[in-house]
């Protein structure tokens, strides 16, 4: 397996700071992208908090084999353990965050989204919390993996609203979900068998925001190298007003093994 | 990891489980062999359920018969008589299931014999004495006793009947095994005439038999054939195979049943032909197993077949007809007499039936086998299923395995079950079967007790949690709260070493104060844990001389110390008591503190700068956060705030100033408080005179705004945050607080340009502006339209706000608010005097 993969931030146009952090450890295949939350103090702790804690952990996990689990985690049978040593490392971030916001003035409130995922040879783990997206781009489709935890999108969800009237939203940017906010938190897990020639996208809201997913799909087909894509995608996204702080993560992987035929026929059963 | 672990410890148990089954199959496990025999029972069981052949019929001895006739053994003659009687009824074959071995022996015969004797010596003396005449009675009386002799004689009635008869089958018995010492005896006659001749044998694995018990050579002369009536049965003891025929001395002699099927069939021992697999005859087979033995497949319990009563046979209850052409066997089944059998149909099973349901079996030509493809077809299962336990099953979720356990197991059973009716095929499915229960039941307990482990050590977890929060924050260099974490868990060997690193980490950042409680902790449990008794003298001897040193007044940054006791102190920064919060500026929050040293209340306000930038940065940042600090600490001016310290500590920078009692002037800006104009005049007035004193200290606010203008309780002004608040915003990153809106920014501050006093005096043009109005000059729904506003355009008239704004005080605020530097007021002190000329007008 062959993984391509970069990684970058920007400040933007108009922030005078860059609240957002990432994170790409290849030995773990461990990328994180995290969005410090804006409006509340010291975001950017936040996310680099979440990025540190969240990669020592599964270190710790994978790399050291060591247990990580610890009571208030729920463990969820119907995912592999990678999903679980990741999720179990979000948990641990938020406790991190959380009870640091408690115990320093300075850093009440401080909160993070976080979209994480670990790729190995077979799958592709994920898990997010708050409005911090993973794409997956393949066969000229773009298709977002994980669910926004934003209060326009939980009403679209609810039927409330449509998706034109969530993106002209003035409450677009308000999260319902995000590490460092309460002690405990519910984090969506979930994973997925790798395709070869495989894109994976994780991003902020800074450049979701700003480029519509037609263009980023288009920027993806036509550029092919994760580099240049990236290099495309922040410049269309400050050309677009550049409003937020711009994180993006970038990962092709190629040279997966086909899968064995028990799973293609197990796929078209599913069919 | 964890889990492929598991994996290989499930593949290991079924590789473990496939090879001990398959192990047992080969070598028949006598235990798991017995089992599958039982399943073998329960497949008869069901299978025998066919009609009794109307060919055979019963003649037994039963209770009845002794009751009536008496007690066994009975006068041979009187099974004679039950041939005779038989024989009218012109039966095909009589099997006499009875073994008469040794001649009779009853004591008429001998009292006749020892009379007759007796009587002939008598005659012999007295021949001459007697008179001729007595002679024909004398001859007459021999005769009689002649007479009584033969109707004594019951084995000569019997001869007599067998004879007569003609189809008459008798039994023999051989003791199974081999003898000790071969017999150099002459094998006698009558089993010669008995012997298989046509065996086309390849293998050598035959029951062999020794010391024949035959019947009594005058019955076996003149009967039909002889057959051995040796049963054999399993290692539990229950009867399931006919020995069809034994090897003794070279030859083998055939079973009783199957001379009974001969003479029935009317075949001599000539047509039999016996090869490896099977014993065929004229227009029929029989399949033999590996020991050359049949299955027996029974026709149902005890009592199947139709029985008669000796005793009834001999007063002529039953009509004769019955036995026409018919197999008759006569044998035991009075209880105490009759051998009984175990069989898999039923227990008490009396030999002479089973003898029946082998000559049905034979004549039907319905048969229980072990076909050729067997042995292989229950290989293949145990493969299967072994490759199921080991490579399938452990990978599966519980649900699922135990579905496809349970299907596959039910496939084998009604496999074995469907062939067994169907064809009479046995296959051996207990092995298949056993693997699949066992395999599941191992491998799931297996998992339930490990998640139940699991569950356990969650709960025992609780210290695990505040381990990795502990050391994530120690990671993150919240020494403090990391060591909180950790006096939640108990000292062990492991926790000791991780507060030992805590302290020393500590060191590093020079609390020792801390390090050394820290040591102390793991002192409690382990005095002499490592070097830490050393340390802690070490570090009390230092941390004394900094905390009663030098006042601490603009110390290095190296040297500050952070004398915060453990919870109970209250928090210091610095060398101040952190009273409580005042409230949040735009960079930090700002704290009520106490100098201990002078007893002194401080305002301190905090920043703290974020390490993502470079350490070569962020030295930088903070030499120019001290430098401008202590510039702005350098100025004393009664409308400026007092600086009296600046410090770093625990990456927060901090300076202590005078705590101000008031307010500032953002309350003043809305349009329902707006100040007297005479008032704002005199506020800006005394703004000017700071400013123009610093601007000649060489120092530039950088940020005028309302909220940075106080009015104290004694109505004096003071201008807070100098040269302070543009390094904090620029250079670090309050985040989320995004720089506020821009509205008192100066055109060259906006656009990035290096500024000087001149941008302080158009900032405070927007304060004055905004006093007398209520309103800004710049404003927007964005902070792009304000930075063009303020780049730009001209403000509104202020007088549309407020008309009584005198026009020399608007000529002030255009002057001030130009975008060209050079065409506003030059320096405080020139806008002072227009002000102060204005405030002249106005009086």
């Amino acid at each position: 397996m062959i993984l391509d993969v970069v990684g970058k931030t920007d400040i933007g146009r108009v922030r005078k700071n860059n609240e957002d952090n990432f994170c790409i450890d290849k030995d773990l295949g461990l990328l994180i992208v995290a969005d410090g939350v804006g409006g509340m103090p010291t975001g950017e702790t936040a996310s680099k908090i979440a990025v540190e804690v969240i990669r020592q952990q599964l270190k710790t996990a994978i790399l050291e084999n060591k247990e990580i689990f610890f009571n208030e985690f729920k463990y969820n049978n119907k995912l592999s353990e990678k999903t679980n040593k990741l999720a179990a490392s979000i948990n641990l971030a938020n406790r991190v965050i959380f009870e640091l916001s408690q115990k320093y003035p300075q850093n009440r409130g401080m909160a993070t989204t976080c979209v994480a995922c670990l790729i190995d040879e077979r799958k592709i783990y994920y898990c997010n919390v708050g409005d911090s997206r993973l794409y997956l781009i393949y066969n000229n489709e773009i298709k977002q993996l994980t669910e926004d935890h934003s209060l326009v999108m939980e009403q679209v969800r609810k039927g409330l609203i449509t998706i034109e009237q969530a993106e002209k939203s003035e409450y677009k940017n308000i999260i319902t979900r995000a590490l460092g906010n309460e002690p405990d938190i519910e984090i969506d897990m979930n994973e997925m068998e790798l395709n070869n020639d495989v894109y994976f996208l994780l991003c902020t809201d800074g450049l979701t925001g700003m480029v519509d997913n037609d263009i980023i799909l288009k920027t993806f087909i036509e550029l092919k190298k994760p580099a240049d894509i990236c290099n495309q995608l922040f410049y269309l996204a400050n050309e677009n007003g550049g409003r937020d702080n711009i994180t993006v993560i970038i990962a092709n992987i190629k040279g997966v093994k086909p899968k064995n035929i028990f799973n293609k026929m197990w796929e078209i059963v599913k069919k | 990891m964890k889990q492929k672990q598991n994996l290989l410890i499930d593949i290991l148990i079924g590789i473990v489980i496939f090879l001990i089954v398959l192990v047992s199959y080969e070598t028949n496990f006598s235990f798991l062999e017995i089992l599958e025999l039982k399943l073998y029972d329960i497949r008869l069981k069901i299978h025998s359920s066919h009609i009794p052949s109307d060919k055979i019929v019963l003649v037994t001895i039963d209770d009845m018969s002794i009751t009536n006739i008496g007690r066994w053994p009975w006068p041979r003659a009187i099974i004679a008589e039950l041939i005779n009687k038989i024989q009218e009824g012109n039966p095909k074959v009589i099997g006499l299931n009875i073994l008469f071995s040794e001649p009779d022996n009853n004591q008429g015969i001998q009292e006749v014999r020892a009379l007759k004797g007796k009587f002939t010596l008598l005659w012999a003396q007295l021949k001459n004495k007697i008179p001729k005449k007595y002679f024909e009675q004398l001859t007459e009386f021999l005769n009689d006793i002649n007479n009584s002799e033969t109707q004594l004689d019951n084995d000569t009635i019997l001869t007599e009947s067998i004879k007569n008869a003609g189809n008459i089958i008798l039994p023999m018995f051989f003791v199974i095994g081999k003898p000790l010492v071969e017999s150099q005896e002459e094998i006698p006659e009558i089993l010669k005439a008995n012997t298989l001749n046509n065996v086309l044998f390849k293998k050598k694995n035959f029951i062999e038999g020794y010391s024949p018990v035959l019947p009594y050579t005058l019955f076996a002369e003149v009967a039909d054939s002889i057959g051995h009536s040796n049963t054999i049965t399993d290692k539990d003891g229950v009867l399931r195979k006919e020995l069809l025929y034994i090897y003794y001395r070279g030859k083998f002699y055939p079973s009783f049943s199957l001379q009974i099927v001969k003479k029935y069939s009317n075949l001599t021992l000539n047509d039999f032909k016996y090869s490896d697999d099977a014993l065929t005859f004229h227009n029929g087979k029989i399949p033999l197993n590996k020991d050359n033995t049949m299955f027996i497949d029974f026709a149902g319990k005890v009592n199947t077949y139709k029985y008669f009563s000796v005793f009834d046979v001999l007063t002529d209850k039953i009509p004769k007809e019955v036995f026409k052409d018919k197999i008759v066997i006569i044998g035991h089944m009075a209880s105490g007499i009759a051998s009984l059998n175990v069989v898999p149909v039923d227990k008490n099973f009396p030999s002479i039936e089973i003898v029946a349901n082998i000559i049905q079996n034979i004549l039907e030509q319905k048969f229980i086998t072990r076909p050729s493809w067997a042995k292989i077809f229950e290989l293949i299962c145990i493969f299967l299923c072994g490759g199921f336990i080991i490579l399938v099953l452990p990978r599966l979720k519980a649900k699922w395995g135990a579905i496809i356990s349970t299907v596959l197991f039910l496939l084998i059973i009604f496999t074995g079950v469907f062939l067994f009716l169907k064809n009479g095929y046995w296959i051996k499915i207990l092995y298949p079967s056993l693997m699949l229960i066992s395999g599941y039941v191992i491998i799931t307990s297996k998992h339930f007790l490990i998640t139940e482990k699991r569950k356990e050590q969650v709960e025992t977890e609780s210290i695990e949690t505040n381990k990795m929060l502990g050391l994530s924050f120690q990671g993150q260099g919240m020494l403090d709260i990391a060591f909180e974490k950790f006096r939640k868990c108990p000292v062990d060997d492991s926790m000791k070493e991780i507060l030992y690193n805590l302290g020393l980490d500590f060191e590093r950042k020079r609390q020792f104060n801390k390090s050394i409680a820290v040591y102390e902790y793991i002192q409690a449990t382990d005095p002499k844990y490592k070097d830490i008794e050393a340390r802690i003298q070490t570090l009390k001897t230092a941390s004394e001389t900094v905390i009663f040193g030098a006042p601490g007044v603009k110390k290095g940054k190296s040297d500050t110390v952070i004398v915060e006791g453990l919870a109970t102190q209250a928090p210091t920064l610095g060398r101040y008591e952190i009273v409580k919060e005042l409230g949040h500026g735009a960079m930090g929050i700002v704290y009520l503190g106490k100098d201990p040293k002078i007893n002194r209340m401080v305002a301190i306000k905090t920043l703290k700068f974020e390490d993502d930038v470079s350490d070569q940065q962020m030295k930088q940042i903070k030499e120019r956060f001290f430098r401008e600090a202590e510039a702005a600490g350098a100025l004393s001016h009664p409308n400026i705030v007092k600086i009296y310290d600046a410090g770093e500590d625990y990456d927060i920078s901090y300076i202590a100033m005078e705590l101000l009692e008031g307010e500032d002037l953002k309350k003043y800006c809305e349009k329902e408080n707006l100040l007297p104009i005479k008032k704002v005049i005199e506020i800006i007035m005394n703004v000017c005179d700071a400013l123009n004193y610093a601007h000649n200290q060489g120092i530039v606010h950088r940020d005028i705004k309302p909220a940075n203008i106080m009015i104290l309780k004694d109505n004096s002004i003071r201008v807070t945050d100098f040269g302070i608040a543009r390094i904090t915003a620029t250079s670090q990153t309050a985040t989320g607080t995004v720089l506020g809106t821009p509205s008192y920014m100066s055109p060259e501050q906006i656009s990035g340009k290096k500024v000087d006093g001149r941008s302080d005096l158009f900032s405070l043009g927007v304060v004055l502006y905004e006093l007398l109005t209520g309103e800004k000059p710049f404003k927007g729904d964005s902070i792009a339209t304000i930075i063009f506003q303020i780049s730009n355009e001209v403000p509104q008239n202020p007088k549309i706000y407020n008309p009584d704004i005198p026009e020399s005080l608007i000529n002030v605020i255009n002057k001030a608010l130009q975008k060209n530097p050079d065409n506003r007021y030059q320096t405080g002190k020139e806008m002072y005097d227009d002000l102060k000329n204005v405030l002249e007008t106005i009086k």
